[in-house]
Formats: structure tokens, C-alpha cells, sequence
């Protein structure tokens, strides 16, 4: 009886000092692997995905350069930041993927990031530049906008505005800021055409909204199974349907006071193992064999403007007006806005 | 009739020496869930401060979301309690065709990612779901007749509807073997229906019902995705709405590990309190009886045919509707350029052209399979140990292999990077890996059923067995093993749809590497593809709908 206690207490024990273990066997393995000439990326899920662009751009990169390069996905973008901070004293990766304007600061909070400035950075056009210190370097981006049902909606909002209008009872389908990359996009585009008065705007915004969703897959599921005429996406969804259901009944609208701006980021690991080969992949990343894989694998749009989009991106609007937040300004005022937008959505 | 608890019996076997055997089997579950449990989530929850701690459960924000998690789970398990018991009785005293069928069909909500369920309820009972639209034909009106979702209510359903089948299944093995000789004695002594249900069934059920409560309790407490969309927005937040802002939005993880351990430490001293009110009213219980003869459908009454056939069709729309939604999804797709839907396989051949659908299927194939093989033998060893009180606070330990589902799965996946980090990267490591998850992850369902299962044994049977000469194990395996059959069967079916549809430790474990249906699911959908992701999901309901009917049939069980 007391043997059970105690053998168990000491399994418990083992699968601690694992924990301590562990350190010794990350430095081994990453020292070996120098020599091999790896390079280790983390990535979120669907980049890594048989429908993503990993199948298209990773295999020219290892043929080319001679590296072997293992992908790892780590969930969603913020999983993969997750791992890289809980690996923090022994870094395992030298690149992860996704990092965007709102994940900057608890990057750089962690101080788990290291700048680059790529050798041809100088073609990213400079308002998609969101840290003019390259510790993340865009790959791809894309506006959110609202896209609608033309066989349900003959008139399109024109405007946050017009959302609110009683027309639209029942209509929107929304994501929630909490745990929604586009759902945090979305309340932030509130905030910075509405700024402090945006409490006031979800208020009035309310009777329109049909449901919010824990993330994009289950409301933009929930839109096109019919359920709502209009939902939360990005300018570059339409293409989808044109380019795979041969249909232009879905479109996305572009709003007078602007469309936030998504952009997602590599970013180089501090003190990554194999720097070097990090460095190489981050100029790849931007040549035209990654980039013009972009538009039709994670349907974004690519950074590098010489590239020629396919036929159905002529389906995505291209905002003129573009909106984003500055990262400190998100940093310093994010858990306050997410707390005033619970008040005025649960009232 | 002598019914000997199992307290009495105890004292006999602490005389024999046979401890160090029970002690070196339990082991066996218990290491398992050191490795691939305690570890992973003690690597997260040794981020808290004592201070954060205090701090997050003096926060009114926080208290008032436990309070209203508490409360849709509270609500949401009865709920399913009474749904589910109408099911048990029919399963347990009814013998009609298509029996099996039903049977297997009742745990498939189990095995779909939460999108698909909640698209499927959408699809079914959604404003322009297939109800009102063919309320609105026939009442001729364009407005929506019969708003179901996005309420409290809708929550409710959705969680009933996920969660009955455990009561349906718990509750029906025992009512099979509920006493029927007791129960004649009764009518002799002149006791009506409703104080025979009250003073012999009832208590016999008693274990089985909080068995079952228990499960469905937690699994509730823990939903996530079904209360966000199908409650309609914040007003309903649960707990692990707020632990995914906290690890995955603001990147917090000591904030995150404080309202995980919150939310695990009321689920432990919930289930603590569950067991031991179990044990309470399983006393002086044992199954010493004749299982129930199994009546015709046609032997009943007119008015209680018409009540189960009534019964059985609310429970059909309930379960088969969102499930036969997402089958017939799968079997449509946009035609012309107005994007109007028509049948068409294109989604099957989009979302199995690729290399990734064979791999899938073979990979959660093999997962659920082993997942089966090595839970049920750790589940059966867990609850022996600790009914049969081999162990010292057999409570604790019970609470311990409950603890998997009161875990926030978003801190358990943080702690899989941990694990996952201390083991080469090889891939048949990964697979070992995620088999051994995906067995902790059942081991709740499998040990609950084993301890309702081995509760009912009648330990007189055992003594005889061991006066008689039989050795320990001998009875074990001539004895007692046959008894729990229906446990066995039961708990194989949880396992096997469990690991067939968890995508968690799959994708972390393995890196992404390992493709498994729940991960093609996912990945189909994130990169648009939701007529494919239906096909998958409908492929995954039909591989277990066989796997289930196949493990009943050939289980060989006389109870389902």
C-alpha cells in the first residue's frame, strides 16, 4: 500500500527531472545539426498544410541553397510565438512565422526576436514595413474587409456606418476579439476610425450582428452555409470562389473610412542555432520562387510588388486607404480596449 | 440475499500478499499519466506565482465567468441526464431492430472537431437551416419561424446533444442488470411504478447516473467554440474563452496557467466530491443479478410505444440531423457562376486527391486502435485499484485520472511543447506519443465506466472464487472480467472515438507532421475548403459508425 504511494511519488519525480534533462539534449542535438546544415522553422498550421504554400516554396529553397530544412507548425500564430517564448533560454528554432503587428510587442516583450534587414528589403513598399528595425519582416498581407452574398445583398454597406443600419438586422457574422486573430483586427479597425467613441459604435453596431464566432473557420463556415449574408474576412477571399467554385457570388467591400491592414511577418529567432541559413531563407523569402506562391496557397497578398497575381485576385479590392495601429499604441492600450469592447457587447 | 459492500471484503484480502503485484500493474496507469499528463501541464503551471494566483481569483471579471461556467455546465448536464435516460431504459429492456445502429450512431458526436458540429447544427437549426426553410415554405412567410440558435438555450442543445450518449450508455448497463427479482419482489409487496423506480431501480442507477453526470459536467465546464457561436457572442463566456485570450492573443502564460489551475482546481474538488458521493451510493449494491429479459417493441402499450417512438424521433433530429447535415454538405457543391449548390463529388475528389487523405486515415486508424489497446487495460487496473481500495486515498487517485478533461486543453497543448521538446524528432516516436496522449485523454471516460462496471460485481463471487482456490488472477480473468463485458465494450467505444477525433495532441506532438483525419479537417478549412472538410468528416463519422458497430457486434455483448 504505502510502496504504491511512494513508487507513484517517485514516477511523478522521474517525469520532472525530464524537464531538467531536457536542456542538455537541445544544445547536443542543435549542435549537431550545425553541421548538417538544417534550418529549423516554425510555422503556423496551414502554412505547413498540403493546401498551403510550405509543398511549393520549402523544396527550390533546400535544392538551391543545400539546406535541409525541417518545418515545424505549432498551431496558430500565437501557439507558435508561445513556443518560441517557453523556449526562450534554449532556442530550438531560427525562424517562426506569423508574427504580425498585434504579436510584435509580446515578441519584443520577450525579447525572443533578433533584427535582419533582408538584402532586398528595399522592395517592400514602406507602409507594409511595420517595424522599421526588421526584427519581423513581412512575407505577405491583406486588408480585412466585410464580404457579402450578392444573391442576398443588392446593396452592399459602403461603411463601418452602415452596418448599424437597421437593414442589416441579423446580418453580420463577427469574430470574437478574445480569440480571433481577425476578430482582434476587426476591433481595432473600429478603434482607429472611431478611437475612443468605439465602445458607443459596437453598441450601435449590435442588432446587426447575428452571432461572433471563436474564430474565422466556424463564422465564415456559418456564412457559407447560408446562415448570414455578410461576415468578417479579408479583401482576398473572393478569389477562392472564382478560382476554385468558378463563382463571383461572394465579394468583399472596401469602406470609405479604410480597411485594417493585415500583415504577417517572419521573424528570426535570438540566439538561433543556425543564423546563418536563417538569414538566407529571409532573403528567399522575398525572391519571386516564394513570393508567387503566395496569392493562390495562403490567399494574401505578396509583399513584392513585381510579382503578376493571378486572374481571380482581380476579385480582391485593393484598399486605398489603408489602416493600422501603431504596435506600441495596441501594446499599451490592448487589454483596456478588450475590456471596454466586453462591456459594450454584453450589454 | 447477502450483499456484501466492499468494505467488508477488504480486510481478507489486505491479509493475503498480493500487494506488490497490485502495486507494480498500477503503475502501469500511472506512469502514463506522469508522462504524458502531470508532466506537460506541471511544465505550464510552473509559471504561476503564488501572487498571480491570488490575483486572478480576486478578480470579480474572472469570478463572474466561473460563475456563469458553472452554471450553463450545471444546467447542460441535466439536461442531458433526462434526455438520456428515456435512451437508457430503451436500450436496456427493449430489443427492436436497427438497436445496434442506434447504438452507434449516438457516440458519433463525439468524433467531430467542433466546427463541424457547430456547422451542422447551423446547417439543421440555424435561421435558414433546413427546419425553418421548410417552415418557411409551409407557412408561406419569409421570416424566420422558429429562432433556435443563438440563446442560452441553443447552448443547452448543443451541449445535450453532445453529451446524452454518455448517460445513454453508463445508465443503460447497469438498468440491464438493475434486479429483477427485487423488482418482483416489490410488485408482490404491493409497491406501485413510481416507488419501485424510487427505492429499488433508482438506487441501482444511482452510480451509473453520477458516473455520467460527472463526465458530461466537465466536458461542459471545458466547451469552448459551441457556447461562443451557438450562444451568440461575449454574454456567454466561459472560462476557456478566457484562458485562449490569455495564451493566445496576449500572450500571458502566467495568467493563462493561473486560470487553468483555477478552473482545474474546481474540477477536481467537484469530481472529488462526484466520487465520493458514488462510492456512497454504490454501497450494498451488487450485481447478483439476472440481466433484464429483453422485451419486443411490440409488447408495450399503445400510449408508451407511442411515447418511445416519440422519444426516438426527438433524439434521431437531435443527433442524426446535424450529423446527416454535414454527410449531405459533403455531397454538394457551387455550380454556375451564381453559386447556387447542386450534388456533385467534387468534394471528395478535392479533399482525397491529395497524399495527405490516405496517410490520415491510416494514421487515426492506428492511433485509435492503440489508444484502445492501452487505455482499457491502464483504465481497468485504475479503477480496480481504487475500488477494490488497493491503493491508499482511493479518491485522490480516481480525481487524479479524471483530471485529463478538467485541464484547459489550451494549456495541456502549451505543455505538449515540453513534452514534445524532450523527445527526438523521429516520427515513429511521435506516433508513440500521441498514442499515449490520446489514452490519457480517454482514460476519463475509461475509468468511470471500470469503476460503475466493477462496482456492480458482487465481491461474494470473487470470495467464493478465492475460498474455492482460485488465485487472484485466475478470478480475475474467469471471474470478473467476463462480468464487465459491457463496461469493456462500452469503454472501448469512448476510447476509440476520443482518439479518432482529437486534433490537439496530434498536431502538436507530431509537429504538424503527422496528418490525421480531425488535422485534414482542419487544414481543408483553413484553406477554404468546406464542402472537402465536410467529406473528411463524413468519412470520419462512417470509419467509427463500423468501428462502434463492429466492437458491438463482435464484443459479443448480450447488453447493447
Amino acid at each position: 500500500m504505502k510502496k504504491t504511494l511512494k513508487l507513484s511519488l517517485l514516477m511523478l519525480a522521474a517525469a520532472l527531472i525530464f524537464t531538467g534533462c531536457s536542456k542538455n539534449d537541445e544544445n547536443k542535438s542543435s549542435a549537431d545539426a550545425e553541421t548538417e546544415k538544417t534550418l529549423v522553422i516554425y510555422c503556423y498550421d496551414s502554412f505547413a498544410s498540403e493546401w498551403g504554400p510550405a509543398g511549393a516554396v520549402i523544396p527550390p529553397f533546400e535544392e538551391k541553397y543545400g539546406i535541409n530544412v525541417e518545418l515545424k507548425s505549432a498551431g496558430d500564430s500565437g501557439q507558435v510565438l508561445s513556443r518560441a517564448i517557453l523556449e526562450k533560454k534554449a532556442p530550438k528554432a531560427d525562424i517562426i512565422m506569423g508574427i504580425d503587428n498585434n504579436l510584435l510587442a509580446k515578441a519584443l516583450k520577450e525579447d525572443v526576436l533578433t533584427a535582419y534587414k533582408p538584402k532586398n528589403s528595399g522592395m517592400i513598399p514602406e507602409h507594409l514595413v511595420f517595424d522599421p528595425e526588421f526584427r519581423a519582416i513581412p512575407f505577405d498581407y491583406g486588408y480585412f474587409a466585410i464580404n457579402y452574398d450578392s444573391e442576398k445583398i443588392t446593396n452592399p454597406p459602403a461603411t463601418l456606418e452602415d452596418l448599424t443600419k437597421p437593414e442589416y438586422k441579423d446580418s453580420l457574422i463577427l469574430m470574437d476579439p478574445r480569440t480571433s486573430g481577425p476578430g482582434l483586427g476587426f476591433l481595432l479597425w473600429t478603434i482607429s476610425v472611431y478611437g475612443d467613441d468605439f465602445p458607443a459604435y459596437w453598441e450601435r453596431l449590435a442588432p446587426s450582428i447575428l452571432t461572433i464566432t471563436d474564430g474565422w473557420d466556424s463564422g465564415y463556415g456559418l456564412y457559407t452555409a447560408g446562415e448570414a449574408p455578410m461576415v468578417l474576412s479579408y479583401t482576398t477571399s473572393p478569389p477562392y470562389h472564382v478560382e476554385y467554385e468558378k463563382t463571383d457570388r461572394y465579394k468583399a467591400v472596401l469602406f470609405d473610412e479604410g480597411n485594417y491592414m493585415h500583415i504577417e511577418a517572419m521573424a528570426i529567432v535570438k540566439d538561433a542555432p543556425h543564423r546563418k541559413a536563417a538569414e538566407m531563407f529571409i532573403d528567399y523569402m522575398l525572391t519571386e520562387d516564394f513570393q508567387s506562391a503566395i496569392p493562390l496557397t495562403n490567399f494574401m497578398m505578396p509583399v513584392n510588388p513585381e510579382i503578376e497575381l493571378p486572374e481571380s485576385f482581380s476579385y480582391a479590392p485593393v484598399s486605398e486607404k489603408p489602416l493600422l495601429l501603431p504596435t506600441a499604441e495596441i501594446d499599451a492600450n490592448l487589454e483596456n480596449w478588450l475590456q471596454s469592447w466586453l462591456e459594450a457587447t454584453t450589454k | 440475499m447477502l450483499n456484501y459492500s466492499a468494505e467488508k471484503i477488504l480486510p481478507a484480502q489486505r491479509a493475503g500478499g498480493r500487494y506488490s503485484a497490485s502495486s507494480i500493474l498500477f503503475l502501469f496507469p500511472v506512469s502514463v499519466l506522469g508522462v504524458f499528463f502531470i508532466f506537460p501541464v506541471l511544465s505550464i503551471f510552473r509559471n504561476i506565482t503564488f501572487a498571480g494566483f491570488i490575483d486572478t481569483l480576486q478578480n470579480p471579471y474572472y469570478r463572474s465567468i466561473i460563475s456563469f461556467t458553472f452554471l450553463q455546465a450545471a444546467v447542460s448536464t441535466l439536461s442531458a441526464i433526462l434526455i438520456g435516460l428515456p435512451g437508457a431504459w430503451l436500450m436496456s429492456h427493449l430489443e427492436f431492430r436497427g438497436k445496434r445502429l442506434v447504438n452507434s450512431l449516438t457516440t458519433l458526436p463525439f468524433v467531430l472537431p467542433s466546427v463541424l458540429v457547430v456547422l451542422g447544427f447551423v446547417l439543421c437549426f440555424g435561421n435558414s437551416g433546413v427546419i425553418n426553410s421548410l417552415l418557411m415554405k409551409l407557412l408561406n412567410t419569409d421570416k424566420t419561424p422558429l429562432r433556435i440558435l443563438y440563446s442560452f438555450k441553443a447552448i443547452i442543445m448543443a451541449h445535450t446533444f453532445y453529451n446524452f450518449p454518455i448517460c445513454l450508455r453508463l445508465v443503460s448497463s447497469a438498468w440491464s442488470q438493475s434486479g429483477k427479482s427485487r423488482i418482483e419482489a416489490a410488485q408482490i409487496l404491493g409497491a406501485g411504478p413510481v416507488r419501485i423506480f424510487r427505492t429499488v431501480t433508482l438506487p441501482v442507477l444511482m452510480p451509473a447516473i453520477i458516473a455520467a453526470a460527472s463526465l458530461i459536467f466537465i466536458f461542459c465546464f471545458m466547451s469552448f467554440a459551441v457556447i461562443l457561436v451557438l450562444g451568440g457572442g461575449p454574454s456567454f463566456s466561459t472560462i476557456e474563452v478566457e484562458i485562449y485570450r490569455l495564451a493566445r492573443i496576449s500572450i500571458d502564460l502566467e495568467a493563462a496557467a493561473s486560470l487553468a489551475l483555477a478552473g482545474a482546481v474546481i474540477t477536481a474538488l467537484l469530481t472529488y466530491f462526484y466520487i465520493k458521493l458514488q462510492k456512497k451510493s454504490a454501497a450494498g449494491f451488487s450485481n447478483d443479478e439476472a440481466p433484464i429479459a429483453l422485451r419486443k417493441f411490440g409488447c408495450l402499450s399503445r400510449p408508451a410505444r407511442l411515447l418511445m417512438l416519440l422519444y426516438l424521433l426527438l433524439i434521431s433530429l437531435l443527433i442524426i440531423g446535424p450529423l446527416l447535415a454535414v454527410a449531405i454538405r459533403s455531397f454538394q457543391s457551387r455550380a454556375g457562376w451564381s453559386g447556387g449548390l447542386v450534388f456533385s463529388l467534387n468534394a471528395y475528389k478535392s479533399a482525397f486527391s491529395g497524399r495527405i487523405a490516405g496517410s490520415a486515415i491510416k494514421n487515426s486508424l492506428i492511433f485509435a486502435f492503440s489508444s484502445v489497446l492501452i487505455s482499457i487495460p491502464a483504465g481497468i487496473i485504475a479503477a480496480y485499484a481504487s475500488v477494490r481500495k488497493k491503493i491508499r486515498f482511493p479518491e485522490f487517485s480516481e480525481t487524479m485520472f479524471m483530471l485529463p478533461m478538467g485541464v484547459s486543453a489550451v494549456v495541456i497543448g502549451l505543455g505538449y511543447y515540453s513534452l514534445s521538446s524532450i523527445i527526438p524528432s523521429a516520427s515513429e516516436n511521435r506516433a508513440v506519443l500521441i498514442i499515449f496522449a490520446h489514452s490519457v485523454i480517454a482514460l476519463p471516460f475509461v475509468v468511470r465506466t471500470f469503476t460503475t462496471g466493477i462496482q456492480r460485481i458482487n465481491v461474494s463471487l470473487i470470495e467464493a472464487s478465492q475460498t474455492l482456490g482460485a488465485g487472484f488472477a485466475a478470478t480475475f480473468i474467469r471471474i470478473e472480467l467476463p462480468l464487465l463485458k459491457g463496461s469493456i465494450i462500452s469503454a472501448a467505444a469512448f476510447a476509440f472515438c476520443i482518439s479518432a477525433g482529437e486534433i490537439n495532441a496530434a498536431l502538436i506532438l507530431s509537429d504538424g507532421a503527422i496528418p490525421t483525419i480531425p488535422i485534414a479537417i482542419y487544414r481543408l478549412i483553413s484553406s477554404y475548403n468546406f464542402f472537402g472538410a465536410c467529406a473528411m468528416g463524413t468519412l470520419l463519422m462512417f470509419i467509427c459508425g463500423l468501428a462502434f458497430y463492429l466492437i458491438d457486434r463482435f464484443g459479443g455483448s448480450d447488453i447493447f
